[in-house]
């Protein structure tokens, strides 16, 4: 693997204690869909990584490298075809309650109010409703909609329902926050905002998150690692350790180093994109 | 500080009689216009009441049979033929729900279904009079063969309208098949169920009406009959317009209805 920390930016030096097990481990991937047909794509190949407890690993790579799939693949919604996950050592077959995922287009139940959304995932553990009461509660404020519990989605701005995904993900209080473009849908303001908040909750809430973006910017921030994707199949080509200390503000953006990441990365991307362009997919 | 306070209430009260939504005062200031001019038709001679009648004497009509309670004892005897059939065709959900939800089920019997809503089922009229006799089953059955469909039809296309995103969210949060069914189809489903409820209650209206004009001595159907035999146009327009006062305030109290099973889609 090429290390892309020797281009330029020399504080890449500290690295997470690879002592412990890692919290998320893959173990060369594959997802073949259509696997012998003659509508055979092959998604992703030979996936492999690992990821610490307290990391922000974000994704990226051109539209169409598999991303999606990648994380779905983590969460246990697509089996891989071949390879194994791993979650605190143990494969998985599944989803599970140690992962949570917010999803790219909200995916909230229309006909459940706020509340019933940000319950969603307890309810279906059997859990009534009286025990969840303040753990829902508690969800509802940290993401700031407190008083629209009873508010049904539509009546909610594409920022507020977001949130309503994200608190739906916290609150069934996972290990890891799989989180799939959760900002895309939303105007650049409140992203930007949203993007700092979601820091706050995550240093307040200590929790290890996957993030998929194909905003450099939004990754830059967000993130301990970058993980950089190439185009079909989705390969992890290279990883980016992002060594600015949190609490990251929107000040953050302005300081050098900050460019400098964006830089690199940048260029990076611009391969993988002409490459795609030259087969004719971009 | 009293005084302005008293002042602004009876300005609200004010409001609130002037503030007739537009969405009745239109069509009533269309439906006034129409029955004033059609009325004048029926002074002005220009009607022949053994062709045809008037807003006046059908009222009287209307008063009549109110009166004497007639209208009350076909009413009556429409309205449990109606039920009962209409109760026989909820049947129509659980089958759409499964029809809609394994797709086996679907292949095996959707050209039936659709076969069987398009026919025009009323033909079927006299042949159920020869199974179930001239008395109430023969309409009950009526109302149950044309109603059972659109509400079959509907609720199966409500599931497989389903958002493939609620699922895979359900999914992911550890949904068990069961639960999927329970906590997002089905929900998903009720618009659409709902929808097929109504155009069923258009079409059980219709099947009762008919199967009492062609056999029968009771039921609205048959006093709609029984009134053209005798060339009582304005009673046998009475009637009709019964039927349609009846018709509006069901489709109304479906909407309300709609509302309590679905507020999300009316917020």
């Amino acid at each position: 693997m090429l290390k892309l920390c020797a281009i330029g930016v020399s504080s890449m030096t500290k690295t997470p204690p690879r002592t412990k097990t890692p919290i998320l481990k893959f173990d060369s991937i594959n997802v073949i869909y259509n696997e012998g047909k003659p509508n055979q794509v092959h998604a992703l190949k030979d996936v492999s990584g690992e990821i610490y407890e307290g990391e922000f690993i974000s994704i990226i790579g051109p539209s169409g490298c598999g991303k999606s799939t990648f994380l779905h693949t983590l969460d246990g919604l697509i089996p891989p075809t071949s390879g194994t996950i791993f979650v605190n050592g143990s494969p998985v077959h599944g989803p599970d309650r140690d992962r949570a995922m917010v999803f790219q287009d909200f995916a909230l139940m229309p006909w459940q109010t706020v509340y019933q959304n940000v319950a969603f995932g307890l309810k279906l553990e059997g859990k009534p409703d009286r025990k969840i009461r303040d753990r829902v509660m508690h969800y509802i404020k940290l993401v700031g909609l407190e008083g629209f519990e009873n508010k049904y989605p539509h009546q909610l701005s594409g920022g507020m329902k977001q949130r309503v995904g994200i608190a739906r993900g916290f609150a069934v209080e996972p290990k890891i926050l799989l989180m799939d473009e959760p900002f895309s849908a939303i105007d650049e303001q409140t992203r930007e905002i949203m993007q700092e908040e979601m820091l706050k909750i995550m240093l307040h809430e200590k929790k290890t998150v996957v993030f998929i973006t194909h905003s450099i910017d939004e990754a830059v921030f967000l993130s301990t690692r970058i993980f950089l994707m190439s185009v079909r199949p989705g390969q992890i080509v290279d990883e980016v350790k992002i060594d600015i200390p949190y609490p990251r503000t929107l000040e953050t953006k302005a300081l050098p180093e900050y460019q400098k990441y964006k830089q690199i990365i940048w260029n990076h991307l611009k391969g993988e994109v002409r490459r795609q362009y030259r087969k004719g997919e971009a | 500080m009293q005084k302005t306070e008293i002042s602004v209430r009876s300005a609200s009260l004010n409001n609130k009689v002037k503030r007739i939504p537009p969405s009745i005062s239109y069509p009533m200031v269309t439906l006034i216009i129409i029955l004033v001019i059609w009325e004048l038709c029926g002074w002005l001679n220009w009607i022949d009441p053994f062709m045809f009648s008037w807003p006046s004497k059908i009222l009287i009509q209307m008063w009549d049979f109110t009166l004497s309670g007639e209208v009350f004892k076909h009413l009556a005897v429409s309205a449990i033929e109606v039920s009962f059939g209409f109760a026989m065709a909820l049947i129509g959900i659980p089958i759409g729900l499964m029809m809609g939800y394994w797709k086996k089920l679907e292949l095996a019997f959707d050209p039936f279904v659709t076969a069987l809503y398009t026919t025009p089922m009323i033909a079927l009229t006299p042949l159920f009079v020869l199974w179930f006799g001239l008395e109430t089953l023969s309409k009950v059955m009526m109302v149950f063969a044309l109603s059972i469909f659109p509400i079959l039809i509907n609720t199966m296309s409500g599931v497989k309208m389903t958002d493939a995103s609620l699922i895979k969210a359900a999914r992911s949060y550890g949904a068990s098949e069961f639960q999927i069914f329970k906590e997002v189809i089905f929900p998903s489903a009720i618009p659409l169920i709902i929808t097929g409820i109504r155009l069923a209650i258009g079409r059980a209206l219709i099947a009762v009406v008919v199967a009492e004009m062609l056999s029968g001595n009771v039921g609205i159907g048959f006093a709609i009959r029984h009134a053209s035999e005798l060339f009582q146009t304005a009673e046998y327009l009475a009637y009709v317009v019964v039927l349609m006062i009846v018709s509006v305030l069901l489709t109304e109290l479906l909407k309300i209805l709609e509302k309590k099973l679905a507020p999300w889609r009316y917020h």
